[in-house]
């Protein structure tokens, strides 16, 4: 079989894992190396696939032959597929010459597991170690563990990547044991945790010593499956704060479950639930940067995120007895809470404001996205609309939702200018 | 009124700049003697630079305003959309309020500056990803660009950094500008013309320039491109919104054939 082909079953086989980051390493240039990870802190998207989606790295599998038999995943034992296996030569080889024409930022190698879990685990670290000590390769290396592998194995693993992940997949243990029934949760959560106290000491060390090699520099990730098990939005959200929090993750990805495959356990699905995944990554968002906790954007009542508006506004609206906020007086935190505010413009205003009152037209310029920030603020004392009804507010905000819709289907062809994104 | 007409370079701006502050008569505009348009109701100036008050005002303005203030007016005056006079009325302000300015956003001279810098800033971390080498006469990796503003000197850094080793060219084939790298030091140049085969070659040619391992490896990206896409998730709109159409010229990857 030729590199080609090889390419093309691998690459495609590594597709339903969405994780694209190349950010947050600090790996710098080597003399007479090549690449540098520290210069992009942001990550760098070099392209985007036909499905939308950034192309950051070379994102391929090192084989897709697999002893384990996963219902909703393509290359399940049992599934007749074409399979193919690079070398570590062929995946260095390519990594290097997509690297040196700026076609990437590095590699996401990932693996089905053949043999075991140590066999696989091995040859992934044989191919990184080569890129890292023969090449002298200093771009950036996400790589998957495979979940059972020793520990000394995973330690390795860690000083030759920028970040490592564990796809978790399904997000409870029933799920699993559904879907998966080849692997067990402990196998997955239990490397997380190696690695997650395995990156702090190594900060601690770091300190102490800078010559100290750094052990996955940009953290750690994983990955769920969405709307193939029947988890609520809040099981997930809970699961994403608690790993967050807890085992101190860099991000929890979202994938929409994609039906590859025919099976009386899967659910059946016209299209991948798209429009939830998006919701999800809004909530994540919440979590991350706006200091929401699981429990506010959801709760036992309401399992689930809303479709129509997003989890802020939809928050805001269940809590309307905290609005409306000044926004010459409040503080970082609440204006964060204001539909329409992002980081940006809360961090303007807290800037601005300085200089003196802020009244509707100087939000507007700010960036502020009046059509929701309108019904939750006023400037020095004053409304812009005051109505303190929920159900009106929301139908006010769909329409302004659908009024927007349609304007965007009239004028797409002439207007596709990118909004600034915030880096 | 007056309009101040500077030969385009950035101390000839700061030049203009530094005149402007001590002039007496109001300055309807500052251009560069290419942008420049003559107007009925205004007298032009020709600003000979002088490198003694552009650097005095250089000087100045890095005592007085933040580091990223001073980083917007540059990028400001490489967006090349004609800033200048706005550059003006930020000094101004700025040398006549002794506090950092840059945090008062509601201002209509600071939000426009700020906005343009971060356009700027923006389309240098574009082609940080957008960019793409082509290794041509065996040992040289060459790259087309034809960004919107003139941010070929930013670029440097970035990919000076992660290939220190290996002799490449980045061209901005608008302005005509290259960036030559050649293993120890990166070189300037004004005027850069191809020659025919390098000419075709941009135009989907085969020549002698490139080897059959270039082609190898630019299939092999082909490849990965095409397939790397979820057909059920397919989404044109999204792809062309990040990755806007004026850029795919200069990509080797067939962004529309997929």
């Amino acid at each position: 079989m030729d590199l080609q082909e090889k390419l093309s079953i691998l690459s495609s086989a590594a597709k339903y894992d969405v994780s694209c980051a190349s950010s947050g390493s600090n790996r710098k240039n080597t003399p007479g190396g090549l690449g540098d990870s520290s210069t992009a802190a942001m990550g760098i998207c070099h392209s985007w696939s036909a499905d939308g989606r950034c192309v950051s790295l070379l994102k391929i599998l090192y084989t897709n032959y697999c002893i384990h038999d996963c219902v909703y995943c393509i290359n399940r034992r049992s599934n007749d597929i074409p399979r193919a296996s690079f070398t570590p030569e062929e995946v260095t080889d390519l990594t290097i010459n997509f690297y040196r024409r700026n076609y990437i930022e590095g590699l996401f190698l990932s693996s089905g597991v053949i043999k075991n879990p140590d066999y696989t685990m091995e040859l992934l670290i044989r191919t990184i170690k080569s890129l890292r000590q023969e090449y002298k390769f200093n771009g950036y290396i996400h790589l998957k563990v495979i979940p059972g592998a020793d520990r000394g194995l995973v330690r390795e693993a860690g000083f030759y990547a920028d970040r490592l992940s564990v796809n978790i997949e399904l997000p409870s243990e029933q799920g699993l044991k559904l879907l998966a029934p080849g692997k067990d949760r402990k196998a997955i959560l239990t490397p997380m945790s190696y690695i997650s106290d395995k990156i702090a000491s190594n900060k601690e060390e770091k300190k102490k010593f800078k010559s100290a090699m750094s052990f996955s520099p940009g953290g750690q990730s994983t990955q769920l499956i969405v709307g193939a098990t029947p988890e609520s939005d809040l099981q997930i959200l809970r699961l994403s704060e608690g790993l967050y929090n807890k085992v101190r993750l860099r991000r929890v990805y979202y994938s929409a479950f994609v039906p590859v495959n025919n099976n009386p356990l899967l659910p059946v699905l016209k299209a991948p639930p798209l429009q939830r995944e998006h919701r999800l990554y809004q909530a994540d968002w919440l979590l991350r940067f706006y200091g929401f906790a699981a429990n506010e954007i959801l709760d036992p009542t309401l399992p689930f995120l809303d479709d129509d508006l997003d989890p802020k506004t939809v928050w805001a609206l269940r809590n309307l007895q905290l609005f409306p906020v000044e926004v010459n007086k409040a503080d970082y935190r609440m204006l964060l809470r204001v539909p329409g505010i992002g980081q940006q413009s809360a961090r303007k205003i807290i800037s601005s404001r300085r200089w003196g009152r802020l009244g509707f037209s100087e939000l507007k310029k700010i960036g502020v996205v009046m059509k929701r920030a309108r019904y939750f603020i006023t400037c020095g004392g004053s409304f812009l609309e005051m109505i303190d009804n929920k159900e009106m507010i929301r139908t006010r905000l769909l329409k302004d939702k659908k009024k927007k819709e349609q304007l965007a289907a009239q004028q797409l062809p002439l207007n596709f200018e990118t909004r600034l994104v915030q880096s | 009124m007056l309009i101040y007409v500077y030969d385009g370079s950035l101390e000839g701006m700061f030049t203009a700049l530094y005149e402007g502050l001590f002039a007496k008569e109001e300055i309807e505009s500052i251009a560069s003697r290419e942008k420049y348009a003559p107007s009925l109701f205004a007298t032009e100036k020709i600003i000979e630079t002088d490198l003694k008050k552009a650097g005095k005002l250089k000087h100045a303005l890095q005592r007085n305003l933040s580091k990223q203030a001073f980083k917007n007016l540059i990028y400001c005056y490489l967006s090349e959309t004609g800033m200048e006079r706005r550059i003006l009325s930020y000094i101004k302000m700025a040398l006549a309020v002794k506090r950092k300015i840059d945090g008062n956003f509601v201002n209509e001279t600071v939000n426009e500056i700020t906005k343009t810098a971060r356009k700027v800033a923006y389309e240098v971390h574009r082609f940080h990803g957008f960019l793409r080498f082509r290794r041509i006469y065996d040992d040289l990796y060459y790259a087309p660009i034809e960004p919107d503003y003139n941010i070929l000197a930013l670029l440097i850094p970035h990919f000076k950094a992660r290939y220190a080793n290996q002799k490449w060219f980045i061209h901005d084939r608008r302005r005509k500008l290259g960036a030559y790298y050649d293993g120890w030091e990166c070189h300037l140049v004004t005027g850069v013309e191809l020659n025919k085969e390098l000419e075709a070659l941009l135009q989907g040619i085969k020549t002698e320039a490139e080897g059959e391992e270039e082609l190898f490896y630019r299939e092999l990206w082909n490849e990965y491109f095409a397939s790397i896409a979820i057909e059920e998730r397919k989404n044109k709109k999204l792809q062309r919104q990040h990755m806007p159409a004026r850029y795919w010229k200069n990509l080797v990857e067939r962004v529309d054939q997929v």
